[in-house]
């Protein structure tokens, strides 16, 4: 899973507002945080950049997290 | 954040009537789907411009007027078939069509929706007023035809239904999205 939800909530945002600063809809910022749908590198550019992070600590699954 | 907004989102926007942002996701979804539906309704054609071919020749009709309105509702059914089933369905499942405001929006948005058919529907009421007694035109005189009872009130009848059932049907479009989460 990635970390897009904790790195939103410490930011205290909601679902809307960090989709309306990324401009994407409300529902993609759930599908990502719930893993359903994987983002381009654009979006998950404007995603690290609007949380203030960078986009391995977004991202990146350890080993035993890879799916096959 | 703005965007230039394409002519493909546009198109998006316009034919699905999208409430929403058109993003990336929405716009693989519905690329996906109109993939699906644009090799459905292709080999739909095939087979039934095909066997509709086969039996005009092989049977005995003379009725080709018949069988013009026979290949025209087989194209329409699945025309609309394809669309729905394979497009509109899936597309609302995933909640594009849904139009989310926040609880304090709420009021607002259902304000604009009402005043939007209060003048929308006077609109449809005198097209349809004036479309049916132009296409009627052949039964008699357009201005009499135009101002007979008979016409005000079918136009107004479909006006009403239609701007009470899309009224509803955008109103039950809407979700209220608490802000927190």
């Amino acid at each position: 899973m990635n970390q897009v939800r904790e790195y939103r909530r410490a930011r205290h945002l909601s679902q809307l507002a960090l989709a309306e600063q990324i401009g994407v809809a409300r529902q993609t910022v759930n599908l990502i945080e719930n893993d359903k749908y994987n983002p381009s590198l654009d979006l998950c550019l404007r995603l690290a950049r609007a949380l203030g992070t960078d986009l391995n600590t977004l991202f990146w699954r350890g080993q035993d997290e890879e799916k096959d | 954040m703005r965007r230039k907004i394409s002519w493909d989102d546009r198109l998006i926007k316009w034919f699905y009537d999208v409430p929403g942002v058109v993003d990336e996701h929405m716009r693989a979804e519905v690329g996906r789907l109109s993939l699906r539906a644009l090799a459905f309704m292709f080999v739909y054609d095939l087979l039934s411009g095909l066997v509709l071919s086969l039996w005009a020749v092989r049977s005995q009709t003379t009725s080709f007027e018949l069988l013009f309105y026979i290949a025209l509702a087989v194209q329409i059914v699945g025309l609309f078939a394809i669309t729905i089933f394979g497009v509109l369905i899936p597309l609302s499942r995933s909640g594009i069509f849904w139009n989310e405001v926040t609880p304090e929006e709420r009021p607002m948005v259902l304000r604009r929706l009402r005043h939007r058919w209060l003048w929308l529907a006077p609109t449809i009421f005198v097209t349809e007023w004036l479309l049916n007694s132009a296409i009627d035109y052949e039964q008699g005189n357009f201005w009499r035809l135009l101002f007979s009872w008979s016409e005000v009130y079918s136009a107004l009848r479909f006006a009403l239904l239609l701007g009470l059932f899309m009224y509803a049907f955008e109103r039950r479009r809407i979700r209220v999205v608490k802000n927190s989460d």
